[in-house]
């Protein structure tokens, strides 16, 4: 019969053939159907669930820095603005009136400049300091309006204050800053300095806004905002503060924020314990088996500066440590027995036999060989504390931090203690190795090659001492791995020095 | 079922494989363009989802020592007497990679390029495991056929 006619056969009998469904594997088939779909994988990873967080939480915030950064509102002239307002906490409104006698109103050329002092209300000032947030209205009684141009406010109230209002909080500076308080006449203030969020804004960017009370004193509410600049506006004012924004005396300050590739050649060093008693034999035979070979390590990470110098970085890598399984075992024993039989001849006598028997043991060895892979997804999160000059090309850092390791999983073959060769892998390690091996120490030194202003590459020879077993407890010896490698990427620089 | 049990090592993974497989038919019966049976086109699905199962589980195309599997020529009447049943047993002692391929191209009908496309080998890989795999049923049966008699 030929291979056609054989095929031909097996494919008439199998084709149409039908096999009885065992019982229940249709309701088995309908419940996996309507079963909700999965998650993604680490979804149910509380582990890695929270480091990929961390991971979106700090390009999310280095991508908000970055935009911030780069969308920074220029501030222009006076222009008729639309007004745009921030009103203040209505409902906490607090009055303080001040008398006419009891302020300090100064003239400055044909203006009638007016200082108003109002130490007469500490009482109510320090009434207001318990408050987080407060709203004051400052009262102005005209004695003339033609004349009241320019009215310089001052105080020696101590007290900052927060300012509610939508769409977010926003910060003030200090109220007593008397400098930053001038505001003009026809009803109105204007803020000659008010860093607001951080920002920097330009005489006349807004103003107070005035009401009229019932016996026609017009009175200044410092927390109503009307921005006279449409560059500023209520869309400008982050909702957040940004706490590295504060002014500094240098001029300039870091808030670099960067992302970093890597790869790395690694050798990974097993030290190997006893948990045990007796197992000392299998050990050794392990010891002499078992050789480290060159592993690798690819990550991704973000950098994020803290001060000029500190940067704390965290990010993803997949690590591989390589070893070679060379398991010599006895394979079979030949005993070979040769007899050797001499005959001695002598004439007129019969012939003698003398036999010579020698035993020789042949033991034959099977060498059987094998590629294990230890194979780890890992965060790493460590500071780094970088030197060299802004300009410089060149620029060095130490870093220190940990490797947690998320998940662990291995592919491979091991022995018994029989020395019968056993697969292992992440599937049916069962009592085996560790899913997740834990923590790491990390220390590198980094040397930063600036190629443009945005890229460096740079090159991080490392040592990573482990922390954990990689074995379970009921593998009857401890597991770790140190390792030793050279980092070698580049990272791109995504935001810039901020220039006050 | 028969196609799981021709493609599993055993009747377990042939119901993973059968479970999988009307899961995707569900999943993708939207897909179906009246073009073609729709029988064929399940069991396009089926086998697709067993051989997933199969990657999953990991199966390799390995040699096998073929010392002991001695090639005999062997005349028709050798088959009469064999049930699907025990079709079915002698192909499921097949090395695996050999099971899978003699099913994809002889019941199947798929060509060597395709089945080395779904499965990621060469096609000539795929011939050579077609040839050792028939070669083998057929001394099975020779074997068989002697204890029969």
């Amino acid at each position: 019969m030929t291979d056609k006619l054989f095929d031909n056969f097996i494919k008439e009998r199998l084709q149409n053939y039908q096999s009885p469904v065992p019982q229940g594997l249709w309701e088995k088939i309908i419940a996996e159907d309507e079963r909700k779909p999965k998650a993604i994988w680490w979804w149910n990873n509380k582990t890695l669930g929270l480091a990929m967080l961390l991971l979106l939480s700090i390009a999310g915030g280095g991508y908000w820095m970055l935009h911030s950064s780069e969308k920074k509102p220029l501030i222009a002239g006076n222009e008729k603005p639309p007004v745009n307002s921030i009103d203040a906490s209505n409902t906490m409104y607090n009055k303080v009136t001040e008398q006419q006698n009891q302020n300090k109103y100064s003239n400055t050329d044909n203006n009638t400049s007016k200082a108003l002092h109002r130490n007469g209300n500490k009482n109510e000032i320090q009434n207001l300091k318990d408050k987080l947030s407060v709203s004051t209205e400052a009262v102005i009684q005209k004695s003339s309006p033609d004349n009241a141009t320019e009215t310089n406010l001052s105080s020696t109230d101590k007290a900052g204050f927060m300012v509610s209002g939508k769409p977010g909080m926003f910060k003030a500076n200090n109220y007593n800053n008397a400098s930053s308080h001038n505001y003009s006449g026809k009803k109105t203030a204007s803020y000659s300095s008010l860093n607001l969020l951080g920002e920097v804004f330009a005489e006349n960017d807004f103003m107070l806004s005035s009401n009229k009370i019932g016996n026609g004193t017009t009175v200044l509410n410092p927390f109503k905002l009307e921005f006279t600049n449409p560059n500023v506006n209520a869309k400008t004012v982050q909702p957040f503060f940004r706490i590295d924004d504060c002014p500094t005396t240098r001029g300039i300050f870091r808030n670099d924020f960067y992302v970093e590739g890597y790869a790395s050649p690694d050798f990974a060093f097993k030290n190997v314990t006893s948990t045990k008693s007796g197992n000392d034999s299998y050990l050794q035979k392990k010891d002499s088996s078992e050789t480290m070979r060159l592993g690798f390590t690819v990550g991704a990470r973000f950098s994020k500066s803290l001060t000029n110098n500190l940067l704390l970085k965290a990010g993803l890598q997949y690590s591989q440590f390589n070893e070679k399984l060379t398991l010599r075992t006895e394979n079979e024993r030949k005993l070979v027995i040769t007899v050797l039989t001499h005959y001695i001849i002598r004439p007129g006598q019969p012939d003698s036999a003398v036999n010579d028997t020698s035993y020789t043991m042949y033991i034959g060895y099977r060498v059987r060989t094998n590629i294990n892979r230890y194979k780890n997804l890992e965060l790493p999160i460590m500071l780094s504390y970088e030197m060299g000059k802004p300009e410089s090309k060149w620029k060095f850092a130490v870093n220190a931090g940990a490797i947690v390791n998320l998940t662990s999983w291995y592919d491979g073959k091991t022995f018994d203690s029989e020395n019968n060769l056993v697969s292992v892998s992440s599937k049916g390690n069962n009592g085996f190795y560790q899913h997740k091996i834990g923590l790491s120490l990390y220390g590198s030194i980094s040397v930063f090659r600036s190629i443009t202003d945005e890229i460096d590459v740079f090159a991080e020879p490392y040592f990573r001492y482990g922390l954990s077993n990689s074995m379970q407890s009921t593998g009857g010896f401890g597991q770790k791995f140190n390792v030793a490698g050279l980092q070698l990427g580049a990272r791109l620089r995504l935001s810039k020095n901020k220039h006050l | 079922m028969t196609i799981c049990l021709r493609y599993a090592g055993s009747r377990a993974e042939a119901e993973d494989m059968m479970q999988e497989g009307f899961v995707a038919i569900f999943k993708s019966i939207g897909q179906y363009k009246y073009e073609g049976s729709f029988a064929g086109w399940m069991t396009r699905i089926i086998v697709n989802a067993a051989l997933i199962v199969l990657r999953k589980n990991k199966f390799q195309f390995a040699e096998v020592d073929e010392t002991r599997y001695k090639y005999q020529p062997i005349d028709a009447y050798a088959y009469s007497h064999l049930s699907e049943d025990d079709l079915l047993k002698l192909i499921n002692a097949l090395p695996k990679g050999y099971k899978v391929v003699f099913n994809l191209s002889v019941i199947e009908g798929y060509s060597h390029e395709e089945i080395a496309d779904m499965l990621g080998i060469q096609p000539a890989t795929s011939r050579s495991q077609l040839v050792k795999a028939r070669k083998m049923l057929q001394q099975q049966i020779v074997e068989l056929q002697k204890i029969a008699v």
